[in-house]
């Protein structure tokens, strides 16, 4: 029984001991200035809504490996060129959901490959950003549900 | 178990054996009764320091145990809490999901400003924000509780 009880406190010591070290976050304050090899990026977020006019997006991306989000701005077609909805919470963070729609009519709107958002990251001592997009859901001029493909590049900083 | 008699089992010793053990490895030794005091005394020191060592051993596993059950209780509200956060996308769901496709998310917001642009009368649930007017903010507060990170942020 006594040896039991011992193991019981030794396990629920070492998961406490992980736990509490796992929401720990370095302070990046506290890092040496000639650790930090920091450098900006952008990532381009390209939807392709085929032969429908797109009049709505919603998407996720997500960046690993020490990105952080800094700043995003709209698309390349006047319709979504304006800065999409996001949270501001998501800045310096490595998740952020990104949506926009447009009242335009559907001869005003991006048909095929547009890119949609540019999404400005801050890379701390890694060479290339790592990213995922993901497709929440998309809407055509009607308000019907389509679906498009997504894709998303590093893009050159303008 | 043992294999062997007790001595009590054993009855009376046949005649002559005990002679012939006598003499073989003489008669048993005689102890002082100040050495036996000593040993016996020796062997309840012994035992006393055991018990000692036992009881010492249950009072340290009674506190961890004690101090584990402590840490469950503190740490469980955040750390074994699977219990999913009310998410702001089911909870405005069903006032707001006006494309009736189960979630919250542009699309909706997107159907409201339809609604709004095309002049039509308004329902009390396009007045997102409860500010008294139906307008392009209403169909901009779903746009932002779709985009929130905050699964608590819920628009009421």
């Amino acid at each position: 029984m006594n040896r039991v009880l011992a193991a019981v406190f030794v396990i629920v010591s070492l998961s406490a001991t992980m736990g509490l070290s796992s929401r720990h976050r370095p302070d990046v304050a506290n890092v040496p200035a000639e650790d930090q090899a920091v450098r900006f990026s952008a990532i381009d977020v390209f939807i392709d809504s085929g032969a429908a006019p797109l009049a709505a997006y919603q998407f996720e991306l997500k960046l690993t490996g020490g990105a952080k989000i800094v700043g995003l701005e709209g698309g390349e077609h006047g319709a979504f060129a304006e800065a999409p909805f996001y949270d501001p919470a998501a800045l310096m963070q490595d998740r952020v959901i990104v949506a926009d729609y447009s009242l335009a009519p559907a001869s005003g709107l991006p048909m095929g490959r547009t890119r949609v958002a540019r999404i400005h990251v801050q890379l701390s001592n890694i060479e290339m950003p790592q990213f995922e997009a993901v497709i929440i859901k998309a809407a055509s001029a009607d308000g019907g549900v389509i679906d498009v493909k997504i894709v998303a590049n590093e893009g050159a900083l303008p | 178990m043992s294999d062997f008699p007790r001595q009590d089992e054993l009855g009376e010793t046949p005649a002559g054996l005990g002679a012939e053990l006598k003499a073989m490895f003489g008669s048993a030794p005689v102890v002082r009764e100040d050495i036996d005091n000593a040993v016996l005394s020796t062997a309840r020191r012994r035992l006393a320091h055991r018990r000692r060592v036992r009881l010492a051993w249950q009072t340290v596993t009674s506190t961890a145990a004690a101090a584990a059950l402590a840490m469950l209780v503190w740490l469980g509200p955040w750390q074994w809490n699977s219990a999913p956060a009310p998410s702001p996308h089911s909870a405005m769901a069903m006032a707001h999901d006006f494309n009736r496709d189960g979630d919250l998310d542009i699309v909706d917001a997107f159907v409201l400003a339809r609604h709004i642009r095309d002049g039509e009368t308004p329902l009390a649930e396009w007045d997102v924000n409860h500010d008294g007017a139906v307008n392009s903010d209403d169909a901009d507060a779903i746009a932002m509780a779709a985009v929130s990170l905050s699964p608590r942020e819920v628009i009421q």
